[in-house]
């Protein structure tokens, strides 16, 4: 049976001394996989994520002495990936000399080619709707679609207002099935 | 609005409808956010599909090899950042900090106790010390010897330019005349 250890406990670790490293390789073991997904879905290139996913934990381990539980552990690291992530397509954009769109249609191409994407045509069709949404809107919509987290959950991630995550998730979702429909049924 | 907002009396909003009047479709919220079912001819529900990573995959034993380099990187900074806690490392700080220390306090004292003769010699006139040479027997020769020999030249007031000078006085100074003037 696996066993969940609390936060509070891993933080607690964590500030006893000699034991940081064992700490953060438990914070590492909760959270890698999910964060790699967070990432993962904005920067879709398996290696590029991989690249975000390291140097996120990096500022999560240089950091976590400073962080004050005033947010969720969690919440807190989601925070740094998308930042890091974000300032990652930023880079990608200014090395490129692209716009916004052109990224998104080099994201799409990836997802077409199929490095390490073994989803069916619906699943691959969703993706490709999803990168037609401004960057925000995508961040806002994979977290509520696939991580299932709250918008209050979210505010603290994103540092928006709930009220604006919701209008922004429902643009979303309204852009997404508009792409479905005319993508759909062109079969 | 709270009644102490500018004086502003609002009470005769209460009790209308928060709505303002406006009005939605039946089950449009239930609807409009998260229904994406009847998309597709088949009916499929398209939400269905979120129980995967959305149909990303990763390599094989990626999350293993991913978490062991982090370690390693972090390992790598945390040797860093512990370095100067060892045991050894400290010991060798201390005892470079202690030599610095011994070092400057030995430089310093010496220093003060140079200063204090010299400010002693300066306050002796010059009575007391022909009274103390008299008392002592010390005699006319060793004085003579001792104010002629190399250690005891002319302080460093005298320079290079009076270099001449200083070879006048010895050549044409009597024995006599030094010890008169003691």
């Amino acid at each position: 049976m696996k066993i969940v250890i609390e936060d509070n406990e891993l933080l607690a670790l964590f500030a006893t001394a000699g034991k940081q490293s064992e700490a953060f390789g438990l914070i590492l073991n909760k959270y890698q996989k999910q964060t790699y997904w967070h990432i993962r879905r904005i920067i879709i290139d398996h290696d590029d994520a991989d690249d975000v996913l390291q140097n996120t934990f990096i500022k999560v381990w240089e950091n976590l002495a400073k962080f004050r539980e005033d947010s969720k552990l969690y919440t807190w690291i989601y925070r740094i990936a998308t930042n890091e992530a974000l300032q990652f397509l930023q880079k990608k954009k200014q090395n490129l000399n692209t716009s916004f769109d052109d990224v998104s249609y080099e994201l799409s191409e990836k997802l077409s080619v199929g490095a390490y994407f073994n989803g069916n045509q619906i699943e691959l069709k969703l993706q490709q709707a999803i990168l037609t949404l401004p960057e925000k809107q995508r961040i806002v919509f994979n977290m509520k679609y696939y991580d299932n987290l709250k918008y209050e959950e979210m505010q603290e991630i994103l540092d928006t207002s709930v009220g604006a995550l919701k209008a922004s998730y429902h643009h979303a979702v309204k852009k997404v099935e508009e792409y479905l429909k005319k993508q759909l049924n062109q079969f | 609005m709270k009644e102490d907002d500018n004086d502003i009396d609002d009470s005769f909003l209460k009790g209308l409808a928060a709505s303002g009047g406006f009005s939605v479709p039946e089950n449009y919220f239930e609807k409009s956010i998260v229904d994406l079912k009847g998309i597709t001819s088949q009916q499929e529900p398209l939400l269905n599909i979120k129980n995967n990573e959305g149909g990303f995959e990763v390599p094989e034993s990626y999350f293993e090899k991913s978490a062991n380099q982090i370690l390693e990187k972090v390992g790598t900074k945390q040797g860093k950042k512990i370095y100067l806690n060892t045991w050894f490392t400290l010991t060798k700080v201390a005892a470079v900090l202690l030599a610095i220390i011994a070092l400057s306090y030995v430089i310093i004292i010496k220093t003060k106790q140079e200063q204090t003769f010299s400010e002693q010699l300066n306050n002796v006139s010059e009575e007391e010390i022909i009274d103390y040479l008299a008392k002592n027997d010390v005699k006319t020769e060793w004085i003579t010897k001792a104010a002629f020999s190399p250690e005891n030249k002319v302080p460093s007031t005298v320079n290079s330019k009076n270099k001449e000078v200083e070879q006048y006085l010895i050549d044409n100074t009597d024995e006599q005349t030094l010890i008169e003037e003691l």
